[in-house]
């Protein structure tokens, strides 16, 4: 039922988007599969600061391809084309009456652990109705234990949620390399397992990155040389497009 | 001259799923390999380094235990910490030739990220550093962490070996070290802050279980079925975590909070509780599916698989080697034709530097039998 309904809640939004917007680039959202794009979980805290209007700040905490340094070939090309900041233009794109606001913290090679002080302190300063958590990559290519994760990631959400916020985790971007050399999948059932909790949502980027790239989409690892910096800069686009309409959705599933 | 050693003690078995397991870890290892999508991780709470480890440990309990009894402690440790040595040699002479394979790839491609990957990137940060911790192993780049966890098992083994003759002692002991691992978390220091990726106190139960069942194989119990049925239920669990847990997490969301962190916290560094029941499940079944006398292990089908399993050193550390051109290729084009390309090189290259390592070890062996003095003839079942 609950599907049903952000089903339906889904095309009401996407009703309201301004006819411009609403051609190829939002249709198919390059060509994200609908899974990837709606969400069931309810971003209540979000929602109520959409329709309050005004400033929404959000709060993006990852490691390198949050703080926006992907490949390092071209130090701080990627500065502020990062998959958060293209999120936020997404969301100015999608509702030109809120102005959405980022802050970004976290960096390269940070655990979640880490990341976890700097995402209280920032609550502390300031209202996030949302946080993006981008984790998971750092704890799997050193084979951190999975348990810690999943403690770390519970104190976080709840910290989320005593500052009335919602949050989204974002599991690592897809790579084969990780696939082939790290064990992944206790990491990532761990985050969905996080993404059970009330307010809490998971973006499921190395499954939708995969998806682009077995469709003959944005590949980041196949990209030839010289389209790489391109390459990136269309799959921060995409991903940024993919996960704004994914917190709407969870936003919209929350107003009702 | 046979390449394959083969006489009446020499369990086969042992060869045949070793040279398997070698093959994975090629095939699982190449990013974008399709032949690593179905290999036994994907039906298994296990992998390729569980199959690895405890046919190490049994290949070490048939090797230095029978030397226990024939040398003494003294001479049996001391070779123990010989191979070990040899292993470590071959790790840092295999750590400088990756580091050189990539770190060229990384530069002539402009591909950084290759050196982010494997954690090579720290070569650049602190160079001088970075080859005093790797000659620690305390720094072990992404794919080079199998080889020290094996000399450090070892030297753990060097250490308890008169107590094989004890073996439910040994079993209790080790048994007793993984405990505590599981609950305190203890590791080797790692030079990056967290411990080694394999952390060797918690995997050599499941070498010495190995060594255990090669030395002093415990009676089998009359009444089999009970445990065919314990170990299939193991694996099945294993399969309904990897196909279905793992693919819709909302199931596990109405369990107990104990059971859901159990299940989903299967770790491989501190080898968790699921994989070693899985890999000893694996192993009992596949210990009565191929009796010790079949006749396919001798086969040319089994023939491969046996010769890598009979080299294994220079076939693991070629392997990551050649791995690294097939991950390259397939990087250029990703088709059919280049994944047959990629893993026909590999198994052949394999192949070819199994069949040299035994060649050349046969000729050596005639030569030394040859000579009027004789060395003493140890029942070395394991050069890898």
């Amino acid at each position: 039922m609950r599907r049903l309904v952000s089903a339906f809640s889904f095309c009401a939004l996407l009703a309201l988007v301004p006819p411009a917007l609403a051609g190829t680039e939002q249709n198919g959202v390059c060509g994200a599969p609908d899974e990837f794009v709606r969400t069931d979980a309810p971003l209540g805290q979000l929602a109520a600061a959409i329709a309050a209007g005004g400033a929404v700040d959000i709060l993006a905490v990852g490691s390198a391809t949050t703080v926006g340094s992907v490949t390092s070939m071209t130090p701080g090309a990627a500065q502020g084309g990062s998959f958060p900041w293209r999120t936020v233009n997404a969301l100015h794109a999608q509702i030109p009456s809120v102005d959405f606001r980022l802050t970004v913290r976290g960096g390269r090679g940070m655990t979640a652990e880490d990341m976890l002080p700097l995402i209280e302190a920032a609550l502390k300063e300031k209202h996030y109705p949302l946080v993006l958590w981008q984790t998971g990559t750092v704890e799997a290519v050193r084979g951190l234990q999975p348990d810690g994760l999943l403690d770390v990631l519970h104190k976080g959400a709840e910290a989320v949620r005593a500052a009335s916020g919602d949050l989204v985790l974002i599991d690592p971007q897809f790579s084969r390399f990780l696939r082939a050399n790290t064990d992944l999948d206790p990491y990532e059932n761990v985050m969905q397992q996080v993404a059970t909790m009330p307010g809490v949502a998971l973006f499921r980027r190395f499954d939708l990155m995969r998806t682009w790239a077995n469709d003959g989409g944005v590949d980041l690892e196949r990209a030839p040389k010289a389209d790489r910096d391109k390459a990136l800069e269309q799959l921060n686009i995409c991903l940024g497009k993919t996960l704004a309409q994914f917190v709407l959705s969870g936003a919209d599933v929350g107003r009702k | 001259m046979a390449l394959i050693r083969s006489n009446r003690r020499r369990d086969l078995r042992v060869d045949f799923f070793r040279g398997l397991a070698l093959w994975w870890i090629y095939t699982d290892h190449i990013p974008g390999d399709v032949l690593g999508d179905y290999s036994l991780r994907n039906f298994a709470m296990c992998d390729a380094t569980e199959v690895f480890v405890l046919l190490a440990g049994f290949g070490a309990g048939i090797a230095y235990g029978s030397e226990l009894d024939r040398q003494g402690y003294l001479y049996a440790a001391a070779d123990t910490l010989r191979r070990a040595w040899t292993l470590y040699v071959a790790h840092i002479f295999l750590f400088v030739v990756y580091t050189a394979q990539v770190a060229y790839s990384a530069t002539a491609l402009d591909r950084t990220f290759y050196l982010e990957e494997t954690r090579l990137d720290v070569l650049a940060d602190a160079p001088y550093r970075a080859l005093l911790e790797a000659l620690l192993l305390r720094f072990q780049p992404n794919l080079l962490n199998i080889l020290p966890l094996y000399v450090a098992l070892l030297l753990i083994f060097a250490a308890v070996l008169p107590l094989l003759r004890k073996p439910a002692l040994l079993f209790a002991a080790s048994l007793a070290c993984y405990a505590v691992v599981r609950v305190t978390g203890i590791n080797l220091p790692a030079w990056t802050g967290e411990g080694w990726f394999f952390n060797p106190l918690a995997w050599q139960v499941l070498f010495m279980i190995g060594a255990i069942m090669a030395y002093a194989p415990p009676a089998m119990p009359r009444v089999r079925w009970p445990i065919d049925v314990a170990a299939v239920l193991v694996l099945l669990a294993g399969v309904i975590v990897i196909w279905v847990i793992d693919t819709h997490a909302r199931i596990l969301a109405s369990m107990p909070a104990p059971v859901i962190r159990f299940v989903i916290t299967e770790d491989k560094t501190g080898l968790h509780p699921f994989r070693l029941l899985s890999i000893l499940s694996l192993a009992w079944l596949a210990m009565h599916a191929v009796p010790r006398d079949s006749e396919w292990l001798r086969s040319r089908i089994a023939a491969p698989l046996v010769l890598l399993g009979q080299n294994s050193l220079p076939v693991f550390c070629s392997g990551i080697f050649f791995g690294f051109i097939a991950r390259l290729g397939l990087e250029a084009d990703e088709d059919v034709a280049m994944q047959i390309a990629v893993n026909l090189f590999g198994a052949l290259a394999m192949i070819a530097v199994a069949a040299l390592a035994a060649w050349y070890r046969e000729k050596g062996r005639a030569r030394v039998q040859r000579q009027p003095v004789t060395l003493p003839a140890v029942a070395r079942t394991d050069t890898g």
